[in-house]
């Protein structure tokens, strides 16, 4: 599988054809459009961290299943520290038939921290044997955090295998009172179980300090 | 409601009877200033009601039709609709009572056989008034109070003033204001502290004359410790030409007591229903909303729980049915105000042909609201290759004590499922009426039973339409 960055490889109108295996890194400063289209048989993996290009990051990704037996597999992981603001557009459109696609955003909200997070599945009329699933999962570390998830589905046809599922909520509390019993006290625990969290999407991205930095400082980073 | 009733001569299909009839009031075509000062002149409201209604006029003309309603509205013609058409102002307490004609119809729907068998009272409305309405006398002496709202508000003006257009203002929405300008018929309940009514109240809401607009307003409140179910039934007989109903429902439950609002309609699909449909839930209070929508060209129905009290409790159980040329845009808002609060929603819907079932939902926990749990659930089954199934969810959420949880799924019935049924002897159709029911199965278990026998029947009745 190849592996690239969409700062070296996209192209000025922000459009990408990705021909075979491929795998990409979002490292774009922190507003960027673009759409990624994936041909017959290709297959993506693409991961993104949002956190780090700035007090205000947007994004706008469109994920275009343009060829049959295309296949996307997208890992997402935003951390919003202290009054930050995120914003994540994202749509998973099939345009032919027999495409998969499979979308996990995880996103970490802090204190004033504001993130929201709009994905859309659009299954195109003569997409049939499309799947598509979309997750998100959002956790929120603190009294004046803010998310606001919207999963959306669009499906015009109806031979197709779908599914989106969106989550709001703070650490376990059950998981932090089995921590602490064993000795770990109260922010360590806290760190441990957002390092948990994350881990799911850190694990997709290779450790490349300039881009994500170890997974330890993620973490430690509240 | 009534499955095969026996056809009379004049009506050519079942569910689909209407006649001409004489309207001793009518307020004319069209939303104007006279329009709303007939309807209040010939109801005898009070002034503080009619400047109520004049400031909704003047909210509906002045705020535009959102941009994100999903049908083009144009065919319904706001200047042509006849907002006000009534036989009389009082309604019947006796069955005798009533006009033949209106008579004809509910006893066609069933509704004498079902309140001397399982009803605690009945209101039936014709067009824009209620033509017949009745409370059980066991229930009348605990201080119920089950009225058509131009009784309620006349009779019991002090309960009614101090709730009414509060959960649901004027200015909500286009058709709220709309309703606010120009509403008429609809019940007032008022449930005293500590009355549960083991059976339920129930209203039919009939439409019969063409280009009509429907606007009743239904104000129930349940005082602590009390219970009640209310079910409401819609039809209304096909033209050629569009009708609108647009209700609006507000609901106030005290401390401690318990709501089930029950809707089963069926309308037509020359209608546009689009409905209001709100309650606020205090201290330890339980709303549910139990929902079915059939017929229908447009239906817009998000009915919402305001959880404004610790440990309030909302739910939301949802069909939905879509048939050709139809749009069902049904959901659910849950808005946990203070902290302790749950709610649950349960969306089923099914496209068939090119209908267009969509789920439109709200969530929020707001600041300060701590250990606010929901759980939101949609599955979508779609029929035909060209049925369309939308999702779009909002989950909004403030604070880390809280959980919200959405899922949803699209899926079509499976040729093995099919092919299994098929090879057991049942013909394509049952075997799709089977498996729909089967689809459905968990939620319609939610309704009173005899509602639910009828909606099974009448979803095999729309398979078999396919």
């Amino acid at each position: 599988m190849e592996y690239g960055r969409l700062s070296a490889v996209l192209p000025s109108d922000g459009i990408l054809n990705v021909p075979t295996e491929f795998f990409l890194i979002d490292d774009l400063p922190a507003e960027a459009c673009y759409e990624l289209r994936l041909d017959v048989n290709a297959h993506c993996k693409f991961a993104l961290h949002l956190g780090r290009q700035g007090r205000k990051i947007r994004r706008q990704v469109t994920f275009a299943l343009c060829g049959t037996n295309s296949r996307l597999d997208a890992h997402v992981l935003i951390q919003a520290a202290t009054n930050q603001r995120i914003e994540w557009q994202g749509i998973q459109r099939h345009l032919v038939p027999d495409a998969n696609s499979n979308l996990l955003i995880k996103s970490i909200a802090g204190a004033g921290a504001r993130v929201s997070i709009t994905s859309k599945i659009i299954i195109d009329p003569l997409a049939v044997g499309s799947c598509a699933h979309f997750r998100n999962k959002n956790l929120v570390i603190s009294s004046r955090a803010h998310v606001i998830a919207r999963p959306e589905l669009e499906i015009f046809a109806n031979d197709v295998r779908c599914s989106h599922g969106a989550a709001i909520g703070g650490t376990d509390p059950a998981e932090e009172f089995y921590l602490r019993s064993r000795g770990i006290p109260p922010p360590a625990a806290k760190t441990i179980l957002k390092r948990a969290f994350a881990e799911e999407i850190l694990r997709q991205i290779p450790d490349d300090d300039q881009i994500i930095g170890p997974p330890n400082k993620i973490a430690n980073e509240y | 409601m009534r499955g095969d009733p026996p056809m009379d001569e004049e009506f050519a299909t079942p569910g689909n009877f209407s006649y001409a009839t004489e309207y001793a009031h009518d307020a004319g075509r069209g939303v104007r200033e006279e329009t709303v000062r007939y309807i209040s002149k010939v109801k005898g409201e009070p002034r503080w009601l009619l400047n109520f209604r004049l400031r909704a006029l003047q909210i509906f003309e002045t705020m535009p039709i959102p941009p994100w309603i999903p049908v083009d509205l144009t065919p319904l013609q706001f200047d042509q609709i006849r907002c006000y058409l009534a036989k009389n102002q009082e309604s019947k307490r006796r069955w005798e009572d009533v006009p033949a004609e209106v008579k004809a119809t509910f006893d066609r729907l069933g509704i004498p056989e079902n309140e001397r068998k399982f009803l605690a009272g009945v209101e039936a409305q014709f067009d824009s008034e209620v033509a017949y309405s009745n409370l059980r006398r066991s229930f009348a002496e605990k201080g119920v109070i089950f009225v058509d709202s131009t009784e309620g508000l006349l009779q019991y003006e002090s309960v009614f003033r101090q709730h009414f257009g509060k959960v649901v203002p004027a200015a909500d929405n286009k058709f709220s204001a709309l309703n606010s300008a120009v509403f008429s018929g609809g019940s007032f309940i008022y449930i005293p502290k500590g009355t549960k009514l083991d059976q339920p109240l129930q209203a039919y809401f009939r439409i019969n004359a063409e280009q009509f607009g429907q606007f009743e307003r239904t104000l129930i409140v349940v005082d602590e410790d009390a219970e009640v179910t209310y079910l409401e039934g819609c039809t209304a007989p096909r033209f050629e030409s569009s009708t609108l109903h647009a209700a609006v429902v507000e609901l106030v439950v005290m401390p401690r007591a318990k709501v089930q609002y029950i809707t089963v309609q069926n309308w037509s699909s020359n209608v546009y229903n689009l409905v209001t449909k709100r309650g606020i839930a205090h201290e330890s209070a339980e709303i549910r909303w139990i929902d079915c929508n059939i017929g229908s060209r447009l239906t817009m129905k998000y009915p919402c729980v305001v959880l404004a009290g610790t440990h309030a409790r909302g739910e939301m159980v949802s069909i939905s049915v879509a048939h050709h040329g139809q749009y069902q845009d049904t959901g659910a808002k849950m808005i946990h105000r203070t902290s302790h609060t749950t709610s649950h929603v349960t969306a089923k819907s099914i496209s068939i042909g090119d209908g267009i079932a969509a789920y439109r939902g709200f969530t929020q926990a707001m600041k300060g609201a701590k250990n606010c749990k929901n759980y939101t659930r949609c599955d979508a089954l779609m029929i035909h290759p060209e049925s369309v199934s939308k999702t779009s969810p909002t989950l909004d959420v403030r604070g880390d004590l809280s959980r919200v949880q959405h899922e949803a799924t699209v899926s079509r019935v499976s040729d093995e499922q099919l092919f299994y049924l098929r090879q057991r002897g049942l013909g394509e159709d049952q075997a799709m009426g089977l498996l729909v029911n089967g689809f459905l199965n968990e939620l319609l278990r939610e309704f009173p039973m005899e509602y639910g026998v009828e909606l099974k029947r009448l979803i095999e009745m729309e398979m078999e339409q396919r």
